[in-house]
C-alpha cells in the first residue's frame, strides 16, 4: 500500500512555483474515501456533498506549493494526502482552499495557523490547528478538534465528539452520544441541544451549559476555577450531584438549598428535578457555580 | 426483627466514639436489637484495629501503578482516534482511590481539620500528595524535556500560549497540592489532583505532536 502511495506521490500535483496559481483537482472516489490536509493554508473550506467524487479547489500565493496524491493508482480513490508548503507566513495565510468530499469521507486537517469551515460531513472529522478558528455545521459521526488558542464553534450533533483547546473558546449548539469537551483557560458554551453521555471541563475557562442531559444519560462539569452555570429546563429531569472545595453553589432551579461540604469546607447539593434519569455531576475547586431554569 | 439498618457512616461514628448523644442513644438502641448491625460493628473494630497496626507510610502495590504508566505510554504512541475519556479518567479515579484508601487508614479521622490546618498551608507531604507527584513526574519530565527540545520550530505566539497553559495548570496543581497538604484525608481533593496532573499530561503530549509535526 506504501508503495503505490509513494508511487503516487512522484506524480505529484505539483503547483507552480512562481506565480499565484489555482488549484483545480477532481478525482473519483468512495463514499467513505479518507482526505489528509496539512501544511500552510489559512483558510480551507469544507463540504460534504453526494457525489463520489473530490473536488480541491483554490489558490495558492507565489513561492507555495502543493503535493499529494491518492492511495491507489486505479479506480476510484479510497485515500488521498495533500501537502502545502509556503515560503513565509503571509502565503500561508493567504492559500486558500476548498475540499468537497463524499460526506459520509473522513477529513483530516492540520494546519498551523488556520480558519477551518466545514459543513454537511457525515463521516469522520479529525481537525487540528495552532491558531484561527474551527466551525463545524453539520452531524458528522465522529468529531476531533483540537486547538491552541483557536476559536472552535461546532453547531450540529456528533455520536462521538471530543473538542480540545488550551486559550481558545469552545461553542457547542447540539449534542451527540458521547461529547467531551475541554480547555485549559477558553471558556466553553453550550447554548442548545442534548447530549448522552458529556464531558465538560476547563481549568480556569467558565463553562456555561444551556442543553439537556438525555434520560439515562449523563453529563460531569470540572473546573479548577472557572465559574460554572448549568442552565436546565424547568421541567429536565435529572439528579444533580454539585460539590466545591472553596467555590459556592447557588440553587436556582429546585428548592433544595447547598450545604457545606461534607469534608468542612466548600460547599455541595444533591438534588433532583423532575423525575431524575439523567445524572449530573458537578466538581469544582473554586469556580463558582450556579444553577438556574432557561 | 429490625430492618432500619445503620448506615455505615454512623456506624464507623459509633466505633470512633464520635456520635453525640441523641445519635449515641438511638445507634445504641439499635444495636441492642439488631444483630446484623451489631456484626457490621465488630468487623468495623476489627479492621480499625488492624489499620492501627499497619505502618505510618505505604505505597500502593506497583502494579498499580505500573498498569497506569503503560496506559500513558500506550496512549502516547496511540495513533489518530484518542483513548476515550472515560479510561484515562478511570484509572485517575481508580489510583486516587486507592491512594485515599491507602492514606485514610494512616491518618486519623479529622487530622486535616485540626485548628490552623488551613487550606494553602501545607504543614507535611502526606504519602497520598507525594504518591501522585512521584507517579506522573517521570512522564511530565520526558514530555517537557522533548518539548523544550521542539521550541525553536514553534513560533513565539505558540510557545507563548503553551508557556501560559502550562502555568495556568501548574498553578492548580499548587493549589490542589497545598489543599491535600493540609487536608491528605479527603479523596475530592486527590482525585482533583490526579486529574489536573493527567491534564497536563495530556496538553504536554499535544504540544509535542504539534511542533514535532511543523
Amino acid at each position: 500500500m506504501r508503495i503505490a502511495f509513494i508511487a503516487a506521490i512522484s506524480a505529484s500535483i505539483a503547483v507552480g512555483a512562481h506565480a499565484q496559481q489555482k488549484v483545480d483537482i477532481h478525482r473519483a472516489a468512495t463514499s467513505t474515501v479518507s482526505v489528509r490536509l496539512n501544511g500552510a493554508f489559512g483558510a480551507v473550506r469544507v463540504v460534504g456533498w453526494d457525489r463520489d467524487s473530490i473536488a480541491l479547489t483554490g489558490a495558492l500565493v507565489a513561492g507555495s506549493r502543493l503535493e499529494g496524491g491518492p492511495l491507489n493508482a486505479q479506480g476510484p480513490v479510497t485515500g488521498m494526502k495533500f501537502y502545502i508548503e509556503a515560503t513565509d507566513p503571509a502565503s500561508d495565510r493567504a492559500n486558500k482552499l476548498e475540499l468537497r468530499v463524499p460526506r459520509n469521507g473522513r477529513v483530516w486537517i492540520k494546519s498551523g495557523s488556520a480558519d477551518i469551515d466545514v459543513s454537511a460531513m457525515t463521516g469522520g472529522l479529525d481537525l487540528n490547528i495552532v491558531g484561527g478558528s474551527v466551525r463545524v455545521n453539520g452531524r458528522p459521526r465522529e468529531l476531533i478538534v483540537e486547538s491552541m488558542d483557536g476559536s472552535v464553534i461546532f453547531n450540529g450533533a456528533a455520536d462521538y465528539a471530543r473538542i480540545k483547546t488550551a486559550t481558545g473558546d469552545i461553542s457547542m449548539q447540539g449534542g451527540g452520544d458521547d461529547i467531551s469537551l475541554a480547555s485549559i483557560s477558553g471558556n466553553m458554551t453550550v447554548a442548545d441541544g442534548s447530549v448522552q453521555r458529556g464531558r465538560f471541563e476547563s481549568v480556569t475557562g467558565s463553562i456555561t451549559y444551556a442543553g439537556d442531559v438525555a434520560r439515562g444519560g449523563e453529563a460531569r462539569f470540572d473546573t479548577h476555577s472557572g465559574a460554572i452555570e448549568l442552565r436546565f429546563a424547568a421541567n429536565a429531569n435529572a439528579e444533580i450531584d454539585a460539590a466545591t472545595i472553596t467555590g459556592t453553589i447557588e440553587n436556582g432551579l429546585t428548592q433544595r438549598r447547598p450545604s457545606v461540604g461534607r469534608e468542612g469546607r466548600g460547599m455541595e447539593l444533591y438534588t433532583s428535578n423532575g423525575t431524575g434519569g439523567a445524572r449530573v455531576q458537578v466538581r469544582s475547586f473554586k469556580g463558582n457555580v450556579k444553577l438556574s431554569t432557561k | 426483627m429490625n430492618t432500619d439498618h445503620l448506615d455505615t457512616e454512623t456506624l464507623s461514628a459509633y466505633a470512633d466514639d464520635e456520635l453525640k448523644a441523641v445519635a449515641l442513644t438511638r445507634a445504641e438502641r439499635h444495636l441492642s436489637t439488631c444483630d446484623h448491625c451489631s456484626a457490621l460493628l465488630v468487623r468495623l473494630r476489627g479492621v480499625v484495629t488492624a489499620a492501627g497496626a499497619l505502618p505510618r507510610e505505604m505505597e500502593p502495590p506497583p502494579e498499580v501503578w505500573g498498569a497506569i504508566r503503560s496506559r500513558l505510554a500506550d496512549a502516547r504512541s496511540a495513533p489518530d482516534r484518542p483513548a476515550r475519556w472515560w479510561h484515562n479518567g478511570w484509572l485517575a479515579a481508580a489510583a486516587a482511590v486507592i491512594l485515599v484508601a491507602g492514606t485514610a487508614l494512616l491518618v486519623p479521622r479529622g487530622a486535616g481539620k485540626a485548628k490552623g490546618a488551613k487550606l494553602g498551608v501545607p504543614h507535611t507531604t502526606p504519602v497520598v500528595l507525594a504518591s501522585v507527584e512521584k507517579n506522573y513526574a517521570p512522564t511530565i519530565t520526558e514530555l517537557r524535556e522533548t518539548l523544550n527540545s521542539q521550541r525553536a520550530v514553534l513560533s513565539p505566539n505558540t510557545v507563548k500560549t503553551l508557556d501560559h497553559s502550562l502555568a495556568v495548570i501548574d498553578s492548580a496543581i499548587a493549589e490542589a497540592s497545598a489543599a491535600l497538604a493540609a487536608d491528605p484525608a479527603s479523596a475530592a481533593l486527590a482525585d482533583m489532583l490526579a486529574a489536573y496532573y493527567e491534564r497536563k499530561v495530556e496538553f504536554l503530549k499535544r504540544a509535542t505532536n504539534l511542533s514535532s509535526s511543523m
